[in-house]
């Protein structure tokens, strides 16, 4: 067995485990900023697995999204939260029954899709990154464009709004000064 | 310095020249602000996270004036291969070609390298050191060394996207690109230091309400210009 397990494979393997090590410790630490370091660590984790399957645009976006939208969360927990700076201890999970129950089912979901659905033959030779590149710019304007710009404008709308909420309304008094 | 591994000094002189060159430097990048807010928020102090917040404010808005210009570049050379954006400029550099790009890029670095006078997360007169301001030592050896090798990765980048790589004539392609690199690490380091230090909310309003659609403006001419002289 130990022969079959060829590099790629300890890899993905790897690489996994630690995405998924840091996914529990998004819940076991006690701050918001550990929280959002530890996730961070777990989606880049996920942009290594897409290295180690040779998927390298992917892998690359991945990583280079995944800063930036965990320092956006971050900065808007900072925002949202009584706790200045994220100096502050927290208790990161909420509503704990409900959530192992949501999660329980998710699990159970994606491993049922994993699973039994019909993912056509696997690529024996996968194609070389450049390659990959284009193929995947086309999907993205082709078919799954209107998939891809209702996330993104749905997302971007629901950082405005959340910015909207966290901006102190300027009252008439303050506005002229008295 | 994951970022110069994909930057070409000469032709055949690049650690590994990736598919994805020009997306992964922004990836490396991008964890400039992650390293920053860490240190800032590590050591416990009101100064040190005051500054490391600030910096994932000015961040969040810079990346998109990093990303934005340098997609107008691969736009021009139709690959992500950074040695492939420097032999796009073989006829006529970047620099000429998309003026407003190399504008946009040449600030946006300076704020991701927080130097003056975009640097708050360091504002010695408000923040004594902010995020520097907990450590001494070797620590603050390191950082301020990080630092350094971060304006040498940027101005490489500058170089390759928009300065024509190590192309020039009579002297060889290592001595161009050193030249050039030197010139604008220097123009980096000086340029700041006479202007007074920004205020947070003028560099972020500045960013998101005049760079961000210059950015979008330079991707709409630079599209045009491919389209009518490919």
């Amino acid at each position: 067995m130990w022969e079959q397990l060829s590099g790629q494979m300890f890899f993905i393997g790897f690489f996994g485990l630690a995405a998924v090590w840091f996914g529990i410790v998004v819940f076991r630490t006690y701050s918001m900023v550990r929280s959002a370091l530890a996730l961070l660590f777990s989606q880049t984790a996920l942009g290594a697995m897409f290295l180690s399957m040779q998927a390298e645009f992917l892998g690359v976006l991945q990583i280079m999204m995944m800063a930036t939208e965990m320092s956006i969360m971050a900065i808007f927990m900072v925002m949202f939260m009584m706790d200045p700076g994220g100096l502050g201890k927290m208790e990161m999970t909420h509503q704990k029954r409900l959530s192992l129950g949501a999660g329980f089912v998710s699990f159970i979901t994606a491993v049922v899709v994993a699973v039994f659905v019909d993912w056509g033959p696997v690529v024996s030779l996968a194609p070389d990154a450049g390659q990959q590149t284009v193929d995947l710019g086309l999907e993205l304007l082709g078919r799954s464009m209107l998939i891809f710009e209702t996330a993104g404008i749905t997302i971007l709308t629901a950082m405005i709004a959340a910015t909207a909420v966290a901006i102190k309304p300027i009252s008439r008094s303050n506005k002229h000064g008295s | 310095m994951l970022a110069a591994a994909v930057i070409p000094l000469t032709s055949g002189l690049i650690i590994t020249d990736l598919a994805t060159g020009a997306l992964f430097i922004n990836a490396a990048l991008v964890y400039v602000l992650v390293a920053l807010l860490m240190a800032g928020w590590g050591p416990d102090g009101a100064y040190a996270m005051v500054g490391g917040w600030r910096f994932l404010g000015q961040l969040i808005a810079y990346a998109m004036l990093i990303v934005m210009p340098i997609t107008a570049v691969v736009m021009r050379a139709e690959s992500l291969l950074t040695t492939q954006i420097v032999v796009s400029q073989a006829d006529l550099w970047n620099i000429i070609y998309q003026p407003l790009g190399f504008v946009l890029f040449f600030v946006a670095a300076m704020a991701l390298a927080f130097l003056p006078p975009f640097d708050l997360p360091t504002a010695q007169g408000e923040l004594a050191g902010g995020v520097e301001a907990e450590y001494t030592g070797v620590r603050l050896a390191v950082f301020r060394l990080g630092r350094l090798v971060l304006i040498v990765t940027l101005a490489t980048a500058t170089v390759i996207f928009y300065l024509g790589g190590w192309q020039g004539p009579w002297l060889p392609p290592w001595a161009w690109s050193a030249i050039k690199i030197l010139a604008v690490s220097v123009t980096m380091l000086l340029a700041g230091r006479t202007m007074p230090r920004i205020r947070e909310e003028h560099l972020l309003a500045w960013c998101w309400k005049l760079g961000v659609p210059l950015a979008l403006l330079n991707i709409f001419l630079v599209g045009i210009l491919v389209l009518v002289f490919p």
